[in-house]
């Protein structure tokens, strides 16, 4: 029962990348309606779903991807215009799977209700085509498409198909990939009974059948390899392409194909080629001499050069080896935008990757160790040794870090939909690009960020971005826009949200900001410190509260979300021109660049990154110091006494050093006894139990095999710095 | 957890107590402890177990018990108890293990009136044992409320 359970979960998993991928579809034909890629994937999405669904028991679904897959259906066979009003109805569809995928039972009536009337748009909207477009293929005729009226065009296949003997045990059909063939073209079907054996040794189970196919379609190769898409690992299938051209449409080259079928003799390729092209010249020459004229100065020659075009999936069959052997084409017709489905990989659950993190970072601890070891004992056949194998240990900790590292891309569809959606909602025209997508970060980051993000794009459309007639009296583009950049800085990675919007007003946030209380009338503030206002708790500008953002609770909870990740907020605006909220990210969570300092010989770390200076202090000037605050390099700098802070009562020692870290664009000091060291530190979570302790964000093991605690200075200066925290 | 008929024996100043075998995972001797700051009294800090950080409990308190000074023979037993469906580990600071002792069921007599100084709910039942009377801790009881009470 517990395979199953694991087969159906991971089968929600697959689905919910497909539609994930669905939806990424979708959004780029609402761009560019006629992507053939896009349309093909959102059919061959939609196929699967339904595939796999049926075979895990949800029907709901597999029933409803079956109305919605004959739109596309249509779509890809260029019967059916893709409008507006069937991507908005394929996107209200997704949802509902998605729906339908939580719920193999009964269907709660709210859900049946919107599938009801789901079915039913998409019955209506797949019937009218029906009426309106004329099907115009019965009639052959040797017309090439033109090119870029459509972008396709009639091919000839040559296709073997020999099942492995247990495929019927597999639970598939043969017979349906057959028919599913058939239905992209012309075709002639060819059927191989001579591998049948005698009664007596036949397994009923088995199949031993094989067929061959001539397909004339327009569909591309790869489409025809999908059909096989579940079979081609243990199937014997050939696809090559015998000529540009409906061959189907010459009575010479049926009768001959018909000629081999009475002998019962497997299709002679090279033949049936050459007839193609004699048959092609000659039709020609014949009649279609003005209009083949055309297309022949577009694409000289090449029409009537047979290219053969072999996808060979298994072993090479002999009779085709003498044909030139093309590589694999399926893959390059893809655009470099799909590249994510190309390259080869393997799925990892991410529990996996987990485990082998733990096991790097207690490696890396367990190194530690050893180097302490090695440096007591100074021998140095040992130390090379140690030394060796550090540098295996910090390539394989590179390695392990990486893995678990995924590109910002993976989450940019729910925001695509999103920002679709919303804009409609609001009605604004907003377009949304993107750069630097393929940015990776940490896995944790990434799960993290999604809240934060979803609330700044609401803001950016909701408040951010003007109506129609506010921007074309502002003599801007009537379409807004809103850009995620990524990219690498340092150790970090920045993630800006830029819109070209109204901007933040800084006298409307400090009128606000002052009936709130928050400051008070007579506080000079920056122009960015104003506009860092709106990251207070309770905070929000919003004259009217909307559906969509404004609730109050805003931006002080992504603030408060992304420092969680050890990431700042930074937020730039010009008025009437646009914000940008830019995050800055720490690559990793789990290992940071850390200086060890010691207070009353306990072992704390902070992370390096932050540390603006260091500066010895006499413990008498710490003792003496008004409102606690020190002039350092001829600035006032505020700073936190942890030994107080910390409630040790012990004898702090005479010299003390005190590390200047940023906080909020300004300057604070932490007093801390002494430096042990610096070093790269695995920080682990902080135990269950120890959740209370907000200002020790994590605990390191050092090499010495003592645990030391990772400060968050924010934390603690936020938790002193409670009534102070309006920026000076 | 499933209760096994073995029980190690401890000490907290001159009272012996019990615990079942079930929850007891290591003994150690005291490890370096990491004092975390402005945390109660009971928490010793946190220490390292072969890369497992787990805070470190000291449960004389509970018993009022006075604490008492760290000698050759004070030890960390590291328990597992299991709370809100988690398996949370920890360390127990005791003075000394005295003994692994086998008992059947049967011959546990159930926890006695104790007035004050110890609350019933943190004692499973009495072991009568050379003449004298081991008090069980109900370990989980003890140790999850210490726990819990750490998350403010």
């Amino acid at each position: 029962m517990e395979d199953i359970k694991d087969l159906i979960n991971s089968f929600l998993e697959e689905a919910n990348e497909l539609i994930s991928d669905l939806e990424d579809s979708l959004l780029t034909l609402e761009q560019m309606p006629t992507d053939k890629d896009a349309i093909n994937r959102v059919f061959r999405v939609m196929h699967t779903l339904k595939g796999s669904g049926g075979m895990f028991g949800f029907n709901s679904v597999t029933n409803f991807t079956h109305h919605l897959e004959s739109i596309y259906f249509k779509i890809r066979n260029e019967e059916l215009e893709l409008s507006e009003e069937i991507l908005t109805l394929t996107l209200k569809s997704v949802d509902l799977i998605k729906d339908l995928l939580k719920s193999t039972g009964e269907l709660p009536k709210s859900i049946q209700l919107n599938y009801d009337t789901l079915v039913n748009q998409i019955k209506s909207v797949s019937n009218i085509s029906e009426d309106k477009k004329p099907i115009t293929k019965d009639k052959p005729s040797l017309q090439k498409n033109n090119k870029e009226k459509s972008g396709s065009q009639y091919n000839t296949y040559y296709i073997h198909f020999e099942p492995n003997t247990e495929i019927l045990q597999n639970g598939t059909n043969p017979l349906y990939l057959i028919d599913e063939l058939i239905a992209l073209g012309d075709s002639r079907v060819l059927l191989y009974t001579e591998n049948i054996p005698e009664i007596s040794k036949l397994q009923a189970e088995n199949c031993y059948v094989s067929w061959e196919i001539i397909l004339a379609t327009k569909v591309e190769i790869g489409d025809i390899m999908d059909v096989f898409i579940f079979v081609e690992d243990d199937s014997h299938i050939d696809i090559l392409n015998l000529s540009s051209y409906n061959l189907l449409q010459f009575p010479e080259f049926i009768e001959s194909i018909d000629h081999f079928e009475k002998e019962n003799l497997s299709l002679n390729i090279i033949k049936l080629q050459n007839l193609g092209k004699k048959l092609i010249e000659e039709s020609l020459t014949e009649e279609h001499i003005k209009v083949q004229k055309e297309v022949k100065s577009e694409t000289p020659s090449e029409p009537i050069q047979q290219k053969v075009q072999k996808e060979e999936i298994k072993k090479k069959k002999t009779k085709s080896e003498e044909l030139n052997i093309i590589p694999p084409i399926s893959n390059s017709k893809q655009k470099p935008k799909t590249s994510v489905s190309t390259f080869s990989t393997i799925r990892v659950s991410s529990k996996k990757i987990e485990t082998l993190m733990n096991l790097v970072s207690e490696m890396v601890t367990s190194q530690a160790h050893l180097n302490l070891l090695a440096e007591n004992i100074q021998n140095s056949e040992l130390s090379e040794a140690v030394e060796n194998l550090e540098k295996l240990t910090r390539e394989l900790r590179d390695n392990a870090f990486e893995i678990s590292l995924i590109p910002i891309e993976s989450m940019l569809t729910r925001f695509r939909r999103l920002i679709r959606d919303l804009s409609n909602e609001v009605k604004k025209d907003i377009t949304f690009s993107t750069e630097g997508t393929d940015t990776e970060l940490d896995k944790t980051i990434i799960e993290n960020l999604s809240d934060p993000l979803m609330h700044l794009f609401r803001n950016a459309i909701d408040h951010g971005i003007e109506d129609k007639e506010t921007r074309i009296r502002r003599g801007k583009p009537e379409v807004g826009n809103i850009t995620l950049k990524a990219f690498y800085s340092g150790t970090y990675v920045m993630i800006q949200i830029i819109d070209d919007g109204g901007g933040i007003d800084p006298d409307k946030i400090r009128k606000k900001a002052i009936e709130k209380g928050l400051i008070s009338a007579q506080d000079e503030l920056s122009k960015n410190a104003i506009i860092n206002l709106i990251t207070l708790p309770g905070f929000s500008t919003a004259e009217t509260v909307t559906d969509i953002s404004g609730r109050g609770v805003g931006m002080d909870v992504v603030k408060k979300n992304i420092q969680k990740i050890q990431g700042e907020l930074q937020i730039d605006s010009k008025l009437g021109i646009g914000t940008t909220f830019t995050l800055k990210l720490p690559l990793t969570l789990s290992i940071i660049d850390g200086l060890i300092v010691n207070i009353e010989n306990t072992p704390y770390i902070i992370s390096i990154p932050v540390i603006n200076k260091i500066r010895p202090v006499e413990h008498s000037a710490i003792k003496n110091a008004f409102n606690n605050t020190l002039v350092i390099d001829n600035e006032q700098i505020p700073f936190i006494y942890l030994r107080e802070h910390f409630d040790i009562t012990s004898t702090a020692p005479e010299n003390e050093l005190m590390i200047v870290v940023n906080y909020e664009n300004q300057h604070m000091g932490i007093i801390i006894d002494q430096i042990e060291k610096q070093s790269q530190v695995v920080v682990k979570p902080i135990g269950k139990q120890l959740h209370h302790q907000d200002i020790i964000s994590g605990v390191s093991i050092m090499g010495d095999g003592k645990v030391a605690l990772v400060l968050d200075t924010n934390k603690i200066i936020h938790s002193i710095d409670n009534s102070l925290h309006i920026i000076k | 957890m499933d209760k096994l008929n073995s029980y190690l024996t401890f000490k907290l100043g001159n009272e012996t107590f019990a615990a079942n075998v079930a929850h007891v995972l290591h003994i150690l001797g005291i490890p370096d402890i990491t004092k975390m700051p402005n945390s109660p009294d009971y928490l010793m800090g946190v220490m390292n177990l072969r890369g497992q950080v787990l805070p470190v409990i000291d449960p004389h308190f509970r018993f009022k018990i006075e604490p008492q000074e760290i000698t050759k023979d004070t030890c960390i037993v590291v328990i597992e108890i299991k709370h809100n469906e988690e398996n949370y580990q920890l360390g127990s600071l005791v003075d000394s293990v005295e003994e692994v002792i086998e008992i059947q069921q049967e011959k546990i007599l159930p926890p006695p009136e104790l007035g004050a100084q110890y609350n019933s709910k943190y004692i499973e039942g009495v072991i009568p044992h050379k003449e004298k009377f081991i008090l069980i801790l109900n370990i989980t009881q003890v140790f999850s409320e210490l726990s819990s009470s750490l998350k403010i």
